[in-house]
């Protein structure tokens, strides 16, 4: 029989057969004291324990600096006030006091960042500095086109272009460079000037004239990809206004150590905005840096 | 003698597609009318420079002929500029 203090789980049918045992095991659920929580002390059914919430458990949610959002009940939505003031590809965040911020939209092309009113901003480079622009690796690729659009701009008198590990499928390729303009569309006649070539191990001289080409001719031999060549070229009338570019490059391939001079003007005065670089006959592979010097 | 129709064949072969961009951008394929342009301009490239080795060639191989047959003469071919 149960006693005072017994808790019974089913009392009808405890007393349904006089003298029977009966279920008290909810006497667990008896004692405790004021804030403590029910708690399972095993996987036994019925086996329980008041105990004390711990110390850290979420009660409600705040929100803080860059963050919005939070509550103390129901499903809580916390938002990074930081990511969503980002707006644009290319935006930036500076703080603008203390727990507050903002957004900076990216700059132009060739500008640097730099400190106004306080602040940062965007601005020209400083004058004659000698800045990076881009530098991109292609693989396999029939032409440079697109690749090097949009590098040429009012901030910059000339430029100076570096051609690392470059190689064609057909090693002995002529390189070709087209200069690009407003579409963009590809400057496909008018290249007036020479290249020279030396071949590696003998004193033939090389020298072929470009007169009114489709495009300039800066080496003779690209070389192969077991010896990739490299180079570099010197462009200057591109900066932002009508006139005929010039380029004044040197090359040298690096399979049979062949060296190449080129000096072509193209007198389709244009404002150009970038160039392509080709093979005569393949695909080329390589690595090419544009850098823009700051007029004075 | 190769012609531009042979050798637009040939530089097919070598190249089923054709791709332009870079690692950064991406890649694309060309259009098939990018693709027959791109052939056809690599196809008069490759002539271009055949004709132009075949050329040095035979000025070369004219040279050295002349050279034997002026020594045999007994002319010294230095003395011609040769």
């Amino acid at each position: 029989m149960p006693t005072s203090a017994s808790l019974v789980t089913n009392l009808p049918a405890d007393f349904n057969t006089f003298g029977q045992a009966v279920d008290t095991s909810m006497s667990e659920l008896l004692g405790g004291t004021t804030g403590q929580v029910l708690s399972k002390t095993s996987a036994t059914n019925m086996d329980f324990t008041w105990v004390t919430p711990q110390a850290g458990d979420i009660t409600g949610v705040t929100a803080g600096t860059g963050i919005s959002g939070g509550g103390t009940s129901g499903d809580v939505t916390v938002t990074n006030s930081m990511a969503t003031a980002i707006t644009t590809n290319g935006d930036l965040i500076y703080g603008t006091g203390s727990g507050t911020f903002t957004r900076r939209g990216i700059g132009s092309t060739g500008q640097v960042l730099t400190v106004s009113g306080g602040v940062p901003a965007w601005a020209a480079a400083s004058s004659g500095a000698m800045m990076l622009i881009t530098r991109q690796t292609f693989s396999n690729v029939a032409t440079t086109t697109t690749t090097f659009d949009s590098v040429f701009s009012s901030t910059y008198g000339s430029y100076y272009v570096v051609i690392e590990s470059l190689y064609a499928a057909t090693g002995a390729d002529d390189l070709h460079l087209q200069w690009r303009y407003a579409g963009p569309t590809t400057q496909a006649a008018s290249y007036f000037g020479n290249d020279v070539g030396v071949e590696s191990g003998t004193t033939t001289i090389t020298n072929s004239a470009q007169s009114n080409t489709a495009q300039s001719v800066l080496t003779r031999y690209i070389g192969p990809s077991t010896n990739p060549g490299q180079g570099q070229f010197f462009a200057y009338n591109l900066s932002g206004v009508s006139a005929e570019p010039s380029l004044y490059a040197n090359y040298a391939e690096g399979g049979r150590g062949s060296t190449s001079t080129a000096s072509v003007q193209c007198l389709a005065g244009r404002i150009y905005t970038g160039f392509l670089l080709k093979s005569s006959s393949s695909n080329i592979t390589g690595t090419v840096s544009v850098y823009g010097l700051v007029k004075a | 003698m190769t012609t531009l129709k042979d050798m637009i064949a040939i530089i097919k072969a070598e190249n089923p597609t054709l791709q332009v961009g870079d690692d950064e951008q991406g890649y694309t394929q060309l259009s098939a009318t990018e693709y027959e342009a791109q052939v056809t301009e690599w196809a008069q490239g490759r002539l271009e420079k055949e004709a132009k080795q075949a050329e040095a060639n035979a000025i070369a191989n004219a040279k050295s002929d002349a050279v034997v047959k002026l020594t045999a003469l007994g002319i010294d071919p230095k003395a011609l500029g040769l």
